[in-house]
């Protein structure tokens, strides 16, 4: 059973601004679910409408089966009596109280009894490894230490979901990779159903089960991470989802040969075409179509002219710019008047101006104008 | 090992010469330096125009007429109850009640324009500091035609017993319950600026968060919003406190008819009554007060941590529906500052065109007492004087207040800056901190005390200071120092704020000294020095504390103007000049408030009259 279900939920700011338009969102019992998307897009409205700090202007809400909001019924469960537990962006710990009091808020405000907020706390502060700052207050804290206390003051009171507004945004790169194998495991050890809001799409691909992806207020895809990398809904999400951004070319569907291979010529890049299975069984084409092809950096490889392997699919261009990164490097490849980026794990050599091949490994298709996903085409390298 | 021996006298020598080589050095590097010669010149100029007097007045006190030593003033003045102690009483009953008062409104004022959803913000956080426009005392003026009672205090009809017939009982015309409510209610915007600002840096989140651990609306601001908001409040109570026990105007409007005495009262009639030495010792005794109370202030925000949370990215501030508390809010919005200023305008407005005082029908209008003839036949009346704006008298009240207000005002702006500049660029140096500080000192002294310093002081001529006393120099003077404070603190920031990258970005470019500051400073400044100026000239067009004891016939300003007519009960021209005042001050204020936006008012929010 899910543990959140939003049916038909929308909000909107005024009678002009829309932020969430009429979503549908289930998450399930003990998922780390992550909302995904670039700023503005609704992500972090839709975590306080179930937190309860937003109010929605219409749809239903429910949490572990109870009915948090429902318009029709005009029934509203206030926030404090939601019982879920709320990382902030910024933490939000009270300057004026101490780790303590920051920690046992939860319990005082539930009138627990002096001998029980002492365990407990210390029991909190203990899992989260910061054991001794009881006395400290928060400005006397590094940034990720306030995160811990944020994570421990959550957790005392056993909340029935945690909702996380981008708790990591605020850490350098280094903390916050740790911060993340932090957050997973405490999410493997507790198992509670998490909905998690954050801008970055690798923080979404290495800690969630299942991700939504959000534009403009909109669900443009909910699935788990391999899958949304894998077949991207659409235009928008193949775009967004991705370590590097992926190569786009305008083209059209030509036609389909007799063994089901699609051919398609391409545009910009010199006249140059290609052909390939479509994965899908029934793929929504038919010849004509304009479509956009996706090709992703590390789905792309720079192979010598005369590799028998790929000579199907291979475009052929010069050699602009290489970006080194350690372990591995990014090609620009200037194929006709557009440039393709290629991910290499070494340059072997290459220099700007060489003339280059890229073989394709993987393609996705997608139309242009709905820029819905029509499928993928696996060059298998035999 | 020791070093080989050397006779003791070389040895001296050598020190000698390499400390006397180190000493005419740092001359040197000082004199090629001109800020550390400018700070050491502004340093003496305010120890002589501070400290000096109030010393001077300290030794007043413990002197005789014939020069000796002695406590005679000081036993005087301890041994009689109407000349320290019951006004000392009187003084803190008025200045606690003010301040729980100003705090309560002010609060709550705060929390309503910036927390809560009441209809058209921006104005109303714009009337809310509105208040602050109107001096005190005049809406003591107006507080008196309203309350005024026939079968009391002279017998003639205030507004509510002549229009509704409601006889208000003396102590509501006249004394403490008066003073109380005209301070609290020009108080109050000092509090709302304060507690507003700490409020609007309040990230909503905190209140969200404990939202979210199970908290209510009242657990939250019990145990959240008031505690972060509490060094807002108490730096709001400790201000309201210090200027209530210093202020004059309303207590000696509404004070002396009902023989109530403030220490600010019976020091000017103790003054006027030539009793000087012992106005003198009730001074140090004010002056004492208002150190006391800086003095918690300080080991209070010393103990107390600053809750700043303003955070850039992400920052929300959500509004709480008022619901059906709505239109209660805003009749308290409407009602605080109907009290606060338009009725009191609205009432001089009238008083100022009535033919008789008191009188509330149309056929007693006139615009006599603004543009009439003198009327020589009518014999000694109020009717027979000039309308002010005929009369030479009252427009050299005008002249003379404006004469006094725009010097005062462009000297304070631009030592403000000069301040800014030498204590910025000098940090850490004895010369910064000792300028910082007597820039800042004038902000412990209440402003009669202050005053009578200065008679002190510049009554005869001291050494090269020639005898001030008389002219409107002196005037000019004590209203500038008396603005130091707050326009050498904009001046610091401002500097700050410029003189960083800003500066040295030119320096690196090759600009020279003068031309960088004529180029990068001057322009990057203007906008703070022109709101330095405009509110020093406004709060200086309506300085009486200051002026009372020092204006003499030929330096007097609108403001002892108003005050004299008051005394002598002629509300019309009380009342006309007191508009005048009002007017010329919102002549200056909203062409300011155009040019240098809305919000200038709120950087220079420590101030009173």
């Amino acid at each position: 059973m899910p543990a959140i279900v939003l049916k038909k939920v929308s909000k909107r700011f005024g009678n002009e601004v829309i932020a969430v338009d009429e979503i549908d969102l289930s998450v399930e019992e003990g998922a780390f679910h992550t909302l995904l998307g670039p700023s503005g897009c609704g992500k972090t409205t839709t975590l306080r409408m179930i937190a309860g700090l937003e109010e929605p202007s219409g749809g239903t809400l429910q949490v572990n089966g109870q009915v948090f909001f429902d318009a029709e019924e005009h029934s509203n469960v206030p926030a404090p009596e939601r019982n879920l537990g709320f990382i902030f962006q910024h933490y939000a710990l009270w300057p004026h109280f101490t780790v303590f009091e920051n920690v046992a808020f939860g319990l005082r405000v539930r009138r627990a009894s002096r001998d029980e907020v002492k365990t407990r706390v210390a029991e909190a502060l203990e899992r989260v490894q910061l054991t001794g700052y009881e006395d400290r207050y928060p400005s006397e804290l590094s940034g990720g230490q306030q995160q811990r206390v944020a994570l421990a003051r959550m957790q005392i009171v056993n909340p029935a979901v945690l909702l996380m507004d981008e708790p990591l945004s605020n850490l350098d790169a280094k903390l916050r990779l740790e911060m993340r194998s932090e957050l997973k495991r405490m999410h493997l050890e507790t198992g509670s159903t998490t909905l998690y809001v954050t801008h970055d799409q690798i923080e979404a691909m290495t800690l969630s089960t299942a991700v939504t992806v959000f534009r403009d207020g909109k669900i443009q895809q909910t699935a788990a991470p391999r899958e949304l990398y894998r077949e991207p809904a659409n235009l928008f999400v193949a775009e967004f989802v991705g370590n590097f951004p992926i190569n786009l070319l305008d083209a059209t569907a030509v036609s389909k040969r007799g063994d089901g291979r699609w051919d398609f010529t391409m545009e910009g890049v010199g006249n140059q075409s290609l052909s390939g299975h479509l994965q899908e069984s029934e793929p929504m084409l038919s010849p004509g179509d304009r479509v956009v092809l996706g090709l992703r950096p590390e789905e792309l490889a720079l192979v010598k002219d005369d590799d028998k392997d790929y000579r199907e699919h291979v475009m052929r261009g010069r050699c602009a710019i290489i970006l080194f990164a350690g372990s591995e490097a990014i090609v620009e490849v200037e194929v006709g008047d557009r440039r393709m980026r290629v991910r290499v794990e070494s340059t072997f050599g290459i220099q700007p101006g060489q003339q280059v091949s890229i073989a394709i490994l993987r393609m996705h298709v997608f139309h242009a104008d709905s820029t819905q996903r029509i499928g993928s085409v696996n060059y298998n390298v035999s | 090992m020791a070093a080989p021996e050397r006779p003791q006298s070389q040895r001296m020598w050598e020190v000698c010469e390499r400390a006397t080589g180190q000493v005419l050095r740092s001359l040197r590097q000082a004199l090629a330096e001109p800020t550390t010669i400018l700070g050491i010149g502004m340093v003496l100029v305010l120890a002589v125009l501070i400290l000096v007097p109030v010393y001077e007045m300290l030794a007043e006190t413990f002197t005789t007429d014939t020069g000796r030593f002695s406590l005679e003033h000081w036993q005087r003045v301890m041994t009689r109850q109407h000349m320290l102690y019951r006004p000392l009483a009187n003084t803190l009953r008025v200045a606690s009640v003010v301040t729980l008062l100003s705090l309560a409104i002010g609060s709550a004022l705060a929390w309503l324009v910036v927390r809560s959803d009441i209809p058209w913000k921006s104005l109303t956080g714009k009337l809310c500091v509105f208040p602050f426009m109107i001096p005190s005392w005049v809406s003591g003026v107006a507080w008196i035609s309203v309350f005024r009672n026939s079968s009391h205090f002279g017998g003639r009809q205030g507004l509510l017993e002549s229009v509704f017939g409601i006889a208000m009982p003396p102590w509501m015309t006249y004394g403490y319950v008066p003073i109380v409510i005209n301070l609290a209610l020009h108080y109050f915007p000092f509090t709302y600026i304060l507690v507003s600002n700490a409020l609007r840096s309040l990230d909503s989140s905190l209140e969200e968060a404990a939202q979210m651990l199970g908290a209510g609306r009242w657990y939250v601001l019990r145990r959240i919003t008031g505690p972060i908001a509490l060094p807002a409040i108490v730096s709001a109570l400790i201000l309201t406190f210090t200027m209530a026990v210093g202020s004059f105007g309303v207590a000696a409007i509404l004070g002396p008819p009902a023989r109530f005495y403030v220490l600010s009262t019976i020091t000017y009639s103790l003054v006027r009554n030539r009793f000087l030495s012992e106005a003198y010792v009730v001074g140090v005794v004010v002056t004492l007060i208002g150190l006391i109370t800086i003095y918690l202030n300080v080991m209070v925000m010393r103990s107390r941590k600053s809750y700043a949370t303003i955070s850039g990215k992400g920052f929300r501030r959500k509004t709480v529906a008022l619901g059906k508390l709505k239109p209660l809010a805003i009749g308290f919005v409407l009602v605080v500052v109907a009290m606060a200023a338009f009725i009191p305008v609205g009432v001089l407005t009238w008083d100022s065109f009535s033919s008789a005082p008191g009188v509330y029908t149309i056929d007693n209008l006139t615009t006599h007492f603004w543009i009439g003839d003198s009327r020589p036949d009518l014999g000694v009346v109020p009717e027979a004087e000039q309308g002010i704006l005929r009369n030479p008298a009252m427009l050299r009240g005008i002249w003379n207040s404006l004469r006094l207000a725009v010097p005062a005002g462009l000297i304070s702006a631009f030592a403000g800056i000069v301040i800014g500049y030498i204590v910025v660029k000098k940090r850490g140096s004895l010369v910064s901190k000792a300028l910082e500080f007597l820039a800042f000192s004038p902000y412990l002294l209440p402003k009669i005390p202050f005053a009578l310093a200065y008679l002190v002081m510049f009554a005869h001529p001291r050494g090269p200071i020639p005898a001030l006393y008389g002219t409107m120099i002196l005037l000019i003077v004590i209203c500038t120092v008396n603005r130091l404070p707050f326009s050498s603190r904009s001046g610091i920031s401002g500097m700050i704020q410029v003189s960083g990258e800003l500066e040295e970005a030119g320096l690196v470019l090759g600009a020279r000294w003068l031309y960088r500051f004529r180029r990068i400073m001057i322009p990057l400044l203007r906008p703070g020095f022109a709101a330095g100026f405009v509110l020093a000239f406004i709060s200086t067009m309506r300085e009486l504390d200051l002026i009372i004891i020092l204006a003499t016939p030929r330096t007097t300003p609108l403001t002892w103007l108003v005050f004299e007519y008051n005394d002598l009960d002629v509300p019309q021209l009380a009342s006309a000049l007191a508009l005048t005042i009002v007017l010329l001050t919102f002549a200056v204020y909203i062409p300011a408030q155009r040019m240098l936006g809305s919000n200038f008012l709120s950087g220079a929010n420590q101030e009173g009259s």
